[in-house]
């Protein structure tokens, strides 16, 4: 009924008089129009935000999906490296140039074929030879998992045969290669071999010119090079690291001299790159070097200190760190681990050692140091692995070489040890084969200059001496060169090399 | 005076207007939401994928830095005396070798820089030994160098 009412031509009239004549009829009528307009609009806009929010989906998955695979193939590549590294590790010969795949068998990583397939991914390396005993290795790793999955990556690095050993010879005998004098009053001191040349240095109160530099390329028959040039001053101790010479010389006014050695051949006075003055006059004797920090004893000074840490600038003057009282001198000097060990003339404590770890505050090590028996000056002192050997000069109630274990601290507090040995004469200098048990010193030794002895057989309490030779003159400098197994000695006036066998 | 009254079933003006903006905030709240998500999936993707491209570069700078170590060692075991202090390039990456510590057969320390993009590793390496046979004390990555300057 009420329908037939509502579709009356009344109904109908009314209707439409109210729509027409009254606000409210409008409104009404413009809602009708915007409805649908409004409708599909909002149908518009959901349907657009509906698509981003798919295409938003779809690629974030496949960003993350993409990174995967890139991940997953750096770390392949990682292991195509790390197996190469275990191949070289057991054979660097194996680590062959070309283009390989590499497989794991029974007995380790090996190369197949030119490449090997792995979870999909295709990888392979390429070996370059750079050099003796040197590759490059490229891991390539590529993968094709569909239009928008596809790539490839390469991690390059080197490998060397650094792991390889080196033979050292029976030092049981020695021979002697070379002996080349110098003439007039050189008084050599210690001697350095870099390359191939064997810097010396002298004392220049007798003739000397206060540095000699041999050119040995020929071990045989050493030639002495850059004979115009005269230090000027008497120089004791002597270190080359890099490019630079290390000299602790007499000079007063710069007792730590450096010099420009890219050319030895061609030393000259304006090689002279840098110099330090140290307090005191001319008391400089040991010295030696670690990165660019330069440790130096002097003799001893009741005023000033005797051991110092410079700091070693090619453009800027070296500049003090810090200096540290030794209670002597500062005869000769090496460093291990983090220590300096001294040679001292103190009667207290003729081995001293010092923590170097922070140069600007030079200490001593906990226990400060070994006093040996007697008073006899140690001289001379070489460490390696955990043995320190020291020298002294000869006594006649004393043994002249003393053998220390630093196994368990770094000032040796024995047992085990010392061990020590009658050398018959004044301990100069010292030398030690790393890895080795093979040891040489030099002296005053009447006969016997140079005494090649087994720390082994020292340690054991058993006769240690394998051989002796006689130079005929004092031995006051020796210096074993580990890359030609050879080892240099010095006379006031001659150099000597030796050769095992 | 015409009157107008409601039938059963029709709605209030005052609540037709009030549900719509209901709708309306609902909507509105949904996409905001919606958005956010969407963003965070978009970062997401972005994010893995630049943390993908970091693992690459880390791992050849990684590899640079063990390419110079490599090198350093061989040096040293031809030349003692050999300084560092060398730039080296590689195809993708390339490593700085700082000036090695020590001189002699012992106690050599070794600092190196590898690099690849952003990516920066660094190792340091103390050699107990060189000849006859090169002896390692420690070889550790780290993030600033320690023992060398």
């Amino acid at each position: 009924m009420r329908a037939l009412r509502n579709h009356s031509p009344q109904a109908q009239r009314r209707e439409s008089h109210h729509s027409l004549s009254s606000p409210r009829g409008l409104l009404k009528n413009r809602h009708r129009g915007s409805l649908l307009l409004e409708a599909i609009i909002a149908i518009g806009v959901f349907v657009l935000f509906l698509g981003g929010m798919g295409f938003s989906l779809i690629l974030g998955e496949r960003s993350t999906i993409a990174a995967g695979d890139h991940a997953r193939a750096s770390f392949l590549a990682e292991q195509e490296l790390e197996a190469v590294r275990a191949m070289r590790a057991q054979d660097f010969s194996s680590v062959s140039p070309g283009t390989h795949g590499v497989v794991l068998t029974a007995t380790g990583w090996t190369f197949s074929g030119n490449g090997v397939v792995r979870n999909n991914y295709h990888t392979n390396v390429d070996v370059v030879s750079r050099g003796t005993d040197w590759v490059e290795v490229t891991a390539n790793v590529a993968w094709n998992f569909g239009q928008t999955r596809s790539g490839a990556l390469a991690i390059t690095t080197y490998l060397t045969d650094w792991q390889k050993i080196s033979t050292v010879g029976n030092w049981a005998s020695v021979s002697r290669i070379s002996l080349t004098t110098i003439s007039g009053t050189p008084e050599f001191q210690k001697v350095v071999v870099a390359g191939n040349y064997a810097y010396v240095t002298s004392n220049r109160s007798a003739g000397g010119k206060g540095l000699y530099i041999l050119d040995i390329t020929n071990p045989a028959a050493p030639i002495q090079v850059a004979s115009a040039f005269d230090l000027g001053a008497s120089a004791y101790g002597l270190a080359v690291s890099g490019e630079y010479l290390y000299l602790a010389t007499d000079d007063p006014a710069r007792e730590v001299q450096i010099y420009d050695i890219t050319s030895p051949s061609t030393l000259e006075s304006s090689n002279l790159i840098n110099s330090f003055d140290l307090p005191g006059e001319g008391q400089a004797r040991s010295i030696t070097v670690y990165g660019t920090t330069i440790f130096v004893g002097t003799l001893n000074d009741t005023v000033n200190n005797q051991l110092f840490a410079l700091e070693m600038s090619a453009l800027d003057p070296v500049v003090l760190l810090g200096s540290l009282n030794m209670s002597g001198s500062v005869l000769d000097l090496n460093l291990h681990e983090g220590y300096a060990y001294a040679a001292m003339d103190t009667n207290s404590a003729e081995l001293e050692v010092v923590d170097i770890f922070d140069p600007e505050n030079l200490s001593f090590a906990p226990g400060v140091g070994r006093d040996l028996t007697e008073v006899q000056d140690a001289t001379a002192i070489a460490t390696s692995g955990t043995a320190a050997l020291i020298g002294r000069i000869a006594g006649t109630s004393i043994d002249e070489l003393t053998m220390f274990s630093l196994a368990d601290s770094p000032v040796p507090t024995p047992p085990p040890g010392p061990w020590t040995m009658d050398t018959g004469g004044d301990v100069l200098s010292l030398a030690i084969i790393d890895g080795n048990s093979f040891a040489f010193i030099g002296g005053t030794m009447d006969g016997a200059q140079l005494r090649v002895i087994d720390t082994l057989r020292l340690e054991h309490n058993q006769s240690p001496t394998l051989t002796t030779y006689d130079t005929e003159a004092t031995i006051r400098g020796l210096f074993y060169d580990w890359q030609k197994d050879r080892l240099y000695s010095v006379t006031p006036s001659s150099l000597f090399v030796f050769a095992p066998g | 005076m015409y009157l107008h009254t409601f039938n059963i079933g029709e709605r209030s003006p005052y609540r037709t207007k009030r549900g719509g903006y209901i709708l309306l905030i609902s909507i509105l709240a949904i996409g905001v939401i919606a958005s956010a998500i969407l963003s965070s999936l978009l970062l997401l993707g972005t994010s893995a994928s630049h943390v993908s491209i970091s693992i690459g570069q880390s791992s050849q700078a990684l590899a640079a830095a063990q390419a110079c170590a490599e090198y350093a060692l061989l040096q040293l075991r031809t030349a003692p005396t050999y300084p560092g202090d060398e730039l080296l390039d590689l195809n993708n990456g390339s490593c700085e070798l700082l000036q090695i510590g020590g001189i002699g057969n012992n106690n050599r320390l070794l600092c190196l820089e590898g690099r690849s993009g952003d990516a920066t590793r660094r190792l340091e390496i103390v050699v107990n030994q060189l000849l006859p046979e090169t002896t390692i004390t420690s070889w550790q990555e780290v993030t600033t160098f320690s023992l060398c300057q």
